[in-house]
């Protein structure tokens, strides 16, 4: 499965909010029940940062306790429009993912 | 004949290289640990050592009050304290009750996330901000079948 990853910014009048979408299974094997025989191996992200202008704002760390497609969301401070804010991901196998936008 | 041996070669190539045998994992020894607490205090312990946590109206969890069973659960964390530099979401009667933290360098204090249940649960957030540890709790239940007609 091809694990797409997409950024969107939010603004409300609150707060600059950033959410990253990727399509992940966020598998694990205690979340499958036993002796059904399936071959289920591990794969669920570890880790996801969130960068603004290239310096590291947040960092996420998820497990097998965080729903399978994360949808995870952090707000910005004092963000302004022209910004450039990028999330990456790694999962428990290595794999990886980026996306980039920049704020309108 | 010739046939049946590529076939046979074929499969033995594919089990070889590891396609379907599991996977060696990597994950990030760090947290391994939280990740795979199986109590609520062996969690709290492992990301905030000491700090007891202080249940503050300042936190505020935003969550349905039910949900049904392996579907996501949106849960939002947001709070007005100031210097915020960790948001955990900890789902008490999951095997593994941690289900995601999030370490705040320079961002506002926000988590949003959906999160796995097993069963009906306390769902807590906890939030370090200036070196003092903050909570808020809200139960989800989760509901067996359709229609909310089997409660637990």
């Amino acid at each position: 499965m091809q694990k797409v990853t997409k950024l969107r910014v939010r603004e409300t009048e609150a707060q600059t909010e950033l959410m990253a979408l990727v399509k992940h299974p966020m598998d694990a094997v205690w979340l499958h029940q036993e002796g059904t025989g399936q071959q289920v191996s591990e794969d669920y992200i570890v880790k996801m940062s969130f960068e603004l202008n290239d310096e590291v704002v947040a960092e996420a760390m998820l497990g097998p306790g965080v729903a399978s497609d994360p949808l995870t969301g952090i707000s910005l401070k004092d963000a302004k429009p022209g910004d450039r804010v990028k999330v990456s991901w790694i999962d428990i196998r290595g794999e990886q993912g980026s996306a980039e936008t920049i704020i309108k | 004949m010739k046939r049946r041996t590529l076939l046979k070669g074929a499969l033995a190539l594919t089990a070889g290289s590891g396609l379907l045998g599991p996977i060696p994992s990597l994950a990030l020894p760090e947290t391994m640990e939280v990740f795979t607490a199986t109590s609520e205090a062996q969690v709290l312990k492992t990301l905030f050592g000491e700090a007891r946590p202080i249940p503050d109206g300042a936190v505020r969890i935003e969550a349905p009050i039910q949900a049904m069973q392996g579907k996501p659960v949106p849960v939002k964390v947001s709070c007005v304290l100031d210097h915020v530099s960790m948001i955990a979401i900890v789902t008490a009667n999951n095997r593994y009750p941690l289900n995601t933290y999030v370490k705040l360098i320079k961002a506002g204090g926000y988590y949003s996330t959906r999160i796995r249940m097993e069963q009906s649960s306390m769902v807590t957030a906890y939030v370090m901000a200036n070196g003092d540890l903050f909570s808020a709790a809200m139960h989800i239940k989760v509901n067996r079948g359709g229609y909310g007609m089997h409660y637990e």
